[in-house]
């Protein structure tokens, strides 16, 4: 049980790239649970995702074997759909199988999960629903899980703060990490608190968070965990990440209470040979267009976008040529004079479709896309 | 004792032509900058057909008068967007064809920006027979603005025979261009606030013209819209 909980943060992170992406993952693990003595693990684990302008889908397998024979697979597939209409809006689809083999402990697990994002400048929230159903041995259990969390982006760390709530009748995992029922009930209630802090100091990504768990209703027992972790870019290619710490149980995966050490190496590979690690998509910006008393055009282009998008203008005034927009505060911001004459500007982030900005004439491109229109005396 | 120093003093028309030479070649250089350009952006154009429909293009516009800065700024465009060669031929066609219907209507074009806000005017669905209207009334007056006014409204949701018909009143009575221009940017705020542009264009429409005096008698009937240009299927 314990090497199928390890999966997770190999197939974890096949997310957020532009083009084709595919990765591979070798690594190997310290493991220990409640009442058993630490196991050593190795893991392989391959991805691929392949992002469009508003879709992005992904699937990933992953490979751990460790002490006394024990095996474990998980196989997952995700789609991601940021609507051009509205692109501060995410939606996610995640499925996923996982089947292990550990003596008493084989079976299979299966969990659907959908995630909405919705990000406000260096702000984002989201909402999370998962279905979660364990078949292990005689036991078979059906499980959920809700949470509601937010991020906020200051410089270059990103603190997230999440709760969720957990509805149970695995006992097997539950009574492991232990929890007891108070009263007879059909199935254990928790609820947690989780607070991350990321900070990125290229080429270091630094990682801490911290949990909270108690049992609610009828559910007793309490239990938390802490942990931290570090990811290095070796070469635009090949990193390597440490990770340890402990995890609290996830009923929906079917993943136990442990703790771990461990390290892996990423090669990443981009079909496409784009650069970027983000989704991309039409920028949905706004212009302004001011004039002073003394007939000085300023054109003012903002966007919304996250804190490590990729923002860029592109206009006739500047041969077509693409210009990056520099963060300025809670949004991506360029103020650029403009000259007498009529002009034609449009944005785009991650290198997605370029689109006219807000507040300006919207006229056909002539080449499959469409610009904004502004006219200087 | 000094020697007085002996001025000489060009007579005033060779003076004249000497600047008109200064201006000639400044403009040459700047042509030859603009065809080299052209020449560097059209060899990047990696389809030898594309390439082809392009140059024939622009030289039949250039042999005609018409400004092919605009050609080349599409060209750039397509291929800065990464467009399909085809398409980017296509649009540079489409776009020396309305340039040279501009140029024509416009006869004789204070400029090339002139022009090429003749064309976008045409590309929106504003009538060559507008164009005509308006270079007859104003024959040396600039009509870049009021033409790039125009085509904003009718790209916004304006009706073109409304646009057309209210931008030639107000010039009627004297509104220049940075009220029209002021006129066309709370057009836009309203309608991004999400007001219909016939409505917003009818407000902002009716508080420029209560501020201004009747120059001369607006225009009877509305302008005659016609069919923009539009790739053949």
């Amino acid at each position: 049980m314990g090497l199928m909980g390890l999966i997770p943060f190999v197939v974890a992170g096949v997310a957020r790239a532009q083009g084709t992406v595919v990765t591979l993952d070798a690594g190997a693990a310290s493991v220990s649970q409640p009442a058993f003595s630490p196991t050593a693990a190795g893991f392989v684990g391959a991805g691929l995702r392949r992002s469009g302008e508003q879709l992005s889908w992904v699937a990933a397998l992953a490979l751990s074997a460790g002490g006394e024979g024990a095996l474990a697979s998980v196989a997952t597939a995700g789609a991601e759909f940021v609507p051009r209409f509205a692109s501060w809006w995410r939606a996610e689809l995640g499925a996923s199988l996982a089947l292990f083999d550990g003596g008493s402990a084989s079976g299979t697990s299966r969990s659907l999960t959908t995630r909405h994002v919705v990000a406000a400048g260096p702000l984002a929230f989201w909402a999370t629903g998962a279905l979660g159903d364990m078949q292990r041995r005689v036991l078979a259990s059906d499980n959920t899980m809700v949470a509601l969390g937010g991020s906020a982006a200051m410089g270059p760390a990103v603190v997230g703060v999440e709760g969720r709530q957990w509805r149970t009748a695995d006992w097997a995992l539950i009574e492991a990490a232990g929890y007891t029922l108070s009263r007879a009930a059909s199935a254990y209630n928790l609820r947690d608190a989780t607070v991350s802090v990321q900070l990125r100091t290229a080429p270091l990504d630094w990682f801490v968070s911290g949990s909270w768990r108690r049992g609610w209703q009828a559910t007793t027992g309490s239990s938390r965990a802490f942990t931290a972790g570090v990811q290095a870019a070796l070469t635009p290619q090949l990193g390597l990440s440490v990770f340890g710490g402990e995890q609290l149980a996830d009923p929906v995966r079917g993943t136990p209470e442990m703790r771990l050490v461990s390290a892996a190496l990423r090669w990443r590979w981009n079909v496409g040979g784009a650069a970027s690690t983000l989704p991309a998509f039409a920028a949905v910006g706004r212009a302004l267009v001011e004039r002073a008393a003394d007939g000085a055009t300023t054109l003012t282009l903002e966007v919304d976008a996250p804190p490590d998008a990729r923002v860029e203008y592109s206009a006739s005034f500047s041969a077509w040529a693409a210009i990056p927009l520099a963060r300025d505060g809670t949004r991506f911001r360029v103020r650029v004079p403009l000259p007498p004459g009529s002009h034609r500007v449009a944005l785009r982030v991650n290198g997605g479709g370029w689109g006219p900005p807000a507040g300006m004439a919207r006229v056909d491109d002539e080449l499959g896309g469409a610009a904004g229109l502004v006219v200087v005396p | 004792m000094s020697r007085a120093r002996r001025v000489t003093r060009a007579p005033a028309h060779l003076t004249h032509l000497a600047r008109l030479a200064i201006v000639a070649i400044i403009a040459g250089t700047f042509d030859a900058r603009a065809m080299l350009a052209q020449a560097g952006a059209l060899d990047a154009l990696r389809d030898d057909a594309a390439r082809e429909v392009i140059r024939v293009a622009v030289a039949k516009a250039s042999a005609k008068g018409v400004p092919t800065a605009p050609m080349l700024t599409k060209l750039q465009e397509g291929m800065a967007k990464q467009a399909p060669a085809a398409r980017i031929a296509e649009a540079v066609q489409l776009l020396g064809a309305r340039l040279e219907i501009a140029n024509d209507a416009l006869a004789v074009a204070v400029s090339g920006d002139e022009v090429a806000a003749g064309a976008s005017a045409l590309q929106v669905g504003v009538g060559a027979s507008v164009l005509r209207e308006l270079r007859k009334r104003w024959p040396v007056a600039p009509l870049t603005v009021p033409l790039g006014v125009m085509t904003q409204l009718v790209a916004s949701g304006v009706p073109v025979a409304r646009a057309a018909a209210q931008v030639r009143s107000l010039l009627d009575q004297g509104a220049t261009p940075t009220q029209l221009v002021a006129l066309n940017g709370a057009v836009q705020a309203d309608i991004a606030a999400g007001m219909a542009p016939g409505v917003a264009f009818t407000l902002r429409v009716g508080a420029v013209s209560g501020s201004l005096s009747t120059v001369t008698t607006p225009p009877t009937g509305p302008a005659q819209p016609s069919q923009p240009l539009r790739p053949k299927p």
